[in-house]
């Protein structure tokens, strides 16, 4: 289905529309909501898309009927329906890209690779690139944009409970540094300390003014992990005696813990991944394995046999039983709309996980179906 | 030189690249190059950038929170022992 085609059409359609359903059912319109002629043409190319991915083809008979000024009852209740999905999803594109200008600023400071992206485009010009890209995304690829709204909520959900002054996990942690006068600048430059040795030596040193705390403090820990309670309070004691003469161990585990505890300060997290660099965090949830460099590798060249074999049947399906009796035009049109189908179709194979180098894979792959060799076959 | 032909042409050095190199060689040849590549494949390679930082980001908000919980949990245990003391 042709958005093109679509805005070609849509004045004349919703004439004739009107006038062969004034004794049917004409299309609803309000004050406030679009028709669906009107949708047509101001939003064609993003409606279009919007019905394309649905993959339905009975859309496009409804489409055609509509155009012709032929639409039934039921045709009108369905694209009455698309119009209203389209009109929800714009709400949800505009929602969406609130979100995105207070986030990305935040995701440049977090993702080295965004970053290094965002200077390719400028501050601004990446924000219009996303802006633009989510929106088309939302009308062609609506699962895709489910997914990066619900990785939103999450963020925002996710920030509500770090940044919950009454929330009794945020009170515990404020308490306890409050407690053992836990200095925040302290905790801070031995997180931020990138030297290994350095930093061991720095929180050994924090802890022996802490000891006795930190002790009972892993110990404890110890205990819920490989023992039962009352034999680990019972040997407590040796264990604290034992971890007095091992500060590497110490400043190990202390490590960990140290961790667990960091606030909601920004450059303590940055500096939370930075120093377990040699244990990268186990990330239980939250990222989809994308199609990766090695896979691409594998399926880059387009299979001239398959081509070969692929093209009649496609013109067969397409209803094309005399192609070199077409004008050029319409010969150039049917291969480039074959290039296109034949390159998705083998997506799902080469790259079906997306990402990154799937879309490396794609225009590699498109390119290569652009040669000569390949028009040579499709005659 | 039209568009077209200056895709072709990027896109047969990126395969020598992807082909013969590493991921970072071909990463580097992409980001050094990327003002060549078509627009809808620049805009594509954008989002896929930017959807990674965010699903990275959310696995590492959730990981903060889980440690916070189990710190406090850790912390209220400890408490309950040195009542129990």
């Amino acid at each position: 289905m042709e958005s093109s085609f679509l805005r070609k059409h849509a004045n004349r359609v919703e004439d004739a529309a009107k006038a062969k359903n004034a004794g049917t059912t004409p299309e609803k319109e309000t004050d406030d909501q679009p028709t669906i002629g009107q949708i047509i043409r101001s939003d064609s190319k993003a409606f279009g898309q919007m019905l394309e991915s649905q993959g339905n083809p009975e859309l496009i008979a409804t489409m055609t009927r509509y155009q012709k000024g032929e639409p039934t009852e039921a045709d009108i209740k369905n694209l009455t329906a698309n119009v209203n999905l389209f009109l929800e999803t714009k709400e949800r594109i505009e929602k969406l890209d609130s979100f995105l200008s207070n986030s990305t600023d935040h995701l440049r400071e977090r993702s080295e690779k965004f970053k290094e992206f965002s200077k390719i485009f400028g501050v601004e010009g990446i924000d219009g690139v996303l802006k633009q890209g989510l929106a088309e995304m939302a009308y062609a690829d609506p699962a895709r944009f489910k997914k990066i709204e619900t990785y939103f909520s999450k963020l925002e959900k996710s920030e509500k409970t770090l940044d919950d002054p009454e929330s009794p996990v945020n009170k515990t942690l404020t308490d306890f540094c409050k407690k053992h006068n836990l200095n925040e600048d302290t905790l801070l430059a031995i997180m931020d300390e990138q030297n290994d040795a350095l930093r061991d030596s720095k929180i050994a040193s924090l802890l022996h003014g802490q000891l006795t705390t930190f002790q009972k403090f892993f110990s404890w820990k110890r205990s819920r992990e490989n023992a039962s309670e009352a034999a680990a309070i019972s040997g407590l004691k040796t264990q604290m005696d034992q971890m007095l003469g091992q500060d590497e161990l110490l400043a190990k585990q202390s490590g960990d813990y140290l961790v667990a505890l960091i606030s909601k300060n920004d450059t303590w997290r940055s500096a939370l991944v930075r120093t377990q660099s040699d244990k990268q965090p186990t990330f239980k949830q939250g990222i989809d394995t994308k199609t990766g460099f090695d896979e691409i590798r594998d399926d880059m060249n387009p299979d001239l046999k398959k081509i070969g074999k692929w093209w009649p049947q496609y013109l067969h399906n397409q209803g094309i039983n005399n192609f070199a009796g077409a004008s050029p035009v319409a010969q150039s049109a049917l291969r480039d709309r074959f290039k296109r189908d034949y390159t998705n179709n083998m997506m799902k194979e080469a790259a079906k996980k997306g990402g990154f180098w799937a879309t490396v894979w794609k225009f590699l792959f498109a390119q290569k179906m652009n040669s000569s060799e390949i028009d040579a076959l499709l005659k | 030189m039209s568009d077209q032909t200056a895709y072709t042409e990027i896109a047969n050095e990126l395969s020598k690249v992807v082909e013969n190199g590493t991921e970072a060689e071909a990463r580097q040849f992409i980001m050094n190059h990327f003002k060549e590549l078509p627009d809808e494949i620049q805009r594509s390679l954008a989002l896929d950038v930017f959807q990674e930082a965010l699903e990275e980001e959310v696995a590492k908000q959730d990981m903060l929170v889980e440690l916070r919980k189990e710190a406090a949990d850790v912390i209220n245990g400890l408490a309950d022992n040195e009542v129990s003391e």
